[in-house]
């Protein structure tokens, strides 16, 4: 395969993955614009944020073709942040 | 050392880019996160406070700021692509493309800044703009650091710098732009949203 065909074979996933990301900011917006509050918000918007980061960190920063041990440390980030932001937000409902 | 990492269909050893600015990144990105923990944590101690506060912040922009960075972001990428086609002045189209974006970012996140000072907020103000601000700002200047870093890789692309087999530098400065990118992902929501 030549690098330009190459190239496009990396792109093309990278452009659906822009379109996302900005579908899921605007979900984000929404949700924030109707004031929704409580738990189920919470969690459900941490779990876009992971999959928003973990895009950016697979396709974008091109770990998903680097060696599991560079990837992991972003996915480690990605879940250790999440979760703890989920937790302080659980016991200030509880 | 392969700057190739991405175009081949095995997986590399080593990331995209120099592998200094990797620990740079992994260590900014422990800074942020460190600071996004302890501000759900502090939000506990008043949580009222917090979202009446939060009910001030202009969401609309915060999410257009998100937008203008996940699309810099994704020109970043063509950037990087351009380069290892070796079409150099498409790679340096791109770049300038990517940091008009985040030229954007600046000016909307200026607005802002102007607007919340301008109404008397500051970081005295409470708890809640002390995290907002200090970390908004923070990611203010990361945001001009990395268009510096973009500016200085395209005067090297214009002097012809890089090519499809050397283009390390490009590929530095990009994942330094993603990381930016990254932190503000996780800060919209935080700040701007959840509550």
């Amino acid at each position: 395969m030549t690098q330009s065909a190459e190239s496009h074979r990396w792109i093309r996933p990278c452009t659906k993955v822009w379109l996302v990301l900005m579908v899921l900011t605007l979900v984000t917006l929404a949700i924030g614009q109707r004031g929704l509050t409580g738990m189920p918000v919470v969690g459900f918007l941490m779990v876009m944020t992971f999959i928003k980061g973990q895009m950016v960190a697979d396709y974008f920063m091109g770990l998903k073709r680097v060696a599991w041990r560079w990837r992991i440390i972003i996915l480690l980030y990605m879940i250790i942040v999440c979760s703890l932001i989920s937790t302080a937000y659980y016991i200030s409902v509880g | 050392m392969n700057t190739d990492n991405t175009t081949t269909c095995s997986k590399s050893d080593l990331p995209p880019g120099d592998l200094v600015i990797w620990i740079f990144i992994y260590a900014e990105l422990l800074v942020f996160g460190v600071l996004f923990v302890v501000y759900a944590f502090a939000r506990n101690n008043d949580v009222e406070l917090f979202n009446a506060s939060q009910d001030l912040v202009n969401r609309v922009s915060g999410a257009a700021n998100t937008l203008v960075l996940i699309t810099s972001s994704y020109f970043a990428v063509r950037a990087v692509a351009a380069i290892r086609d070796d079409d150099a002045a498409l790679c340096r189209r791109w770049l300038l493309t990517t940091i008009g974006m985040g030229g954007v970012f600046v000016v909307i996140k200026l607005f802002e800044f102007t607007d919340k000072f301008s109404s008397g907020i500051s970081l005295s103000t409470n708890s809640y703009w002390t995290f907002f601000l200090s970390m908004t700002v923070f990611h203010f200047m990361h945001v001009i650091l990395g268009m510096i870093i973009l500016a200085a890789v395209y005067l090297k692309a214009r002097k012809g710098g890089y090519s499809a087999r050397e283009h390390r530098g490009v590929e530095t400065g990009v994942s330094y732009w993603h990381m930016v990118d990254l932190v503000w992902i996780i800060l919209f929501p935080l700040v701007y949203v959840i509550r």
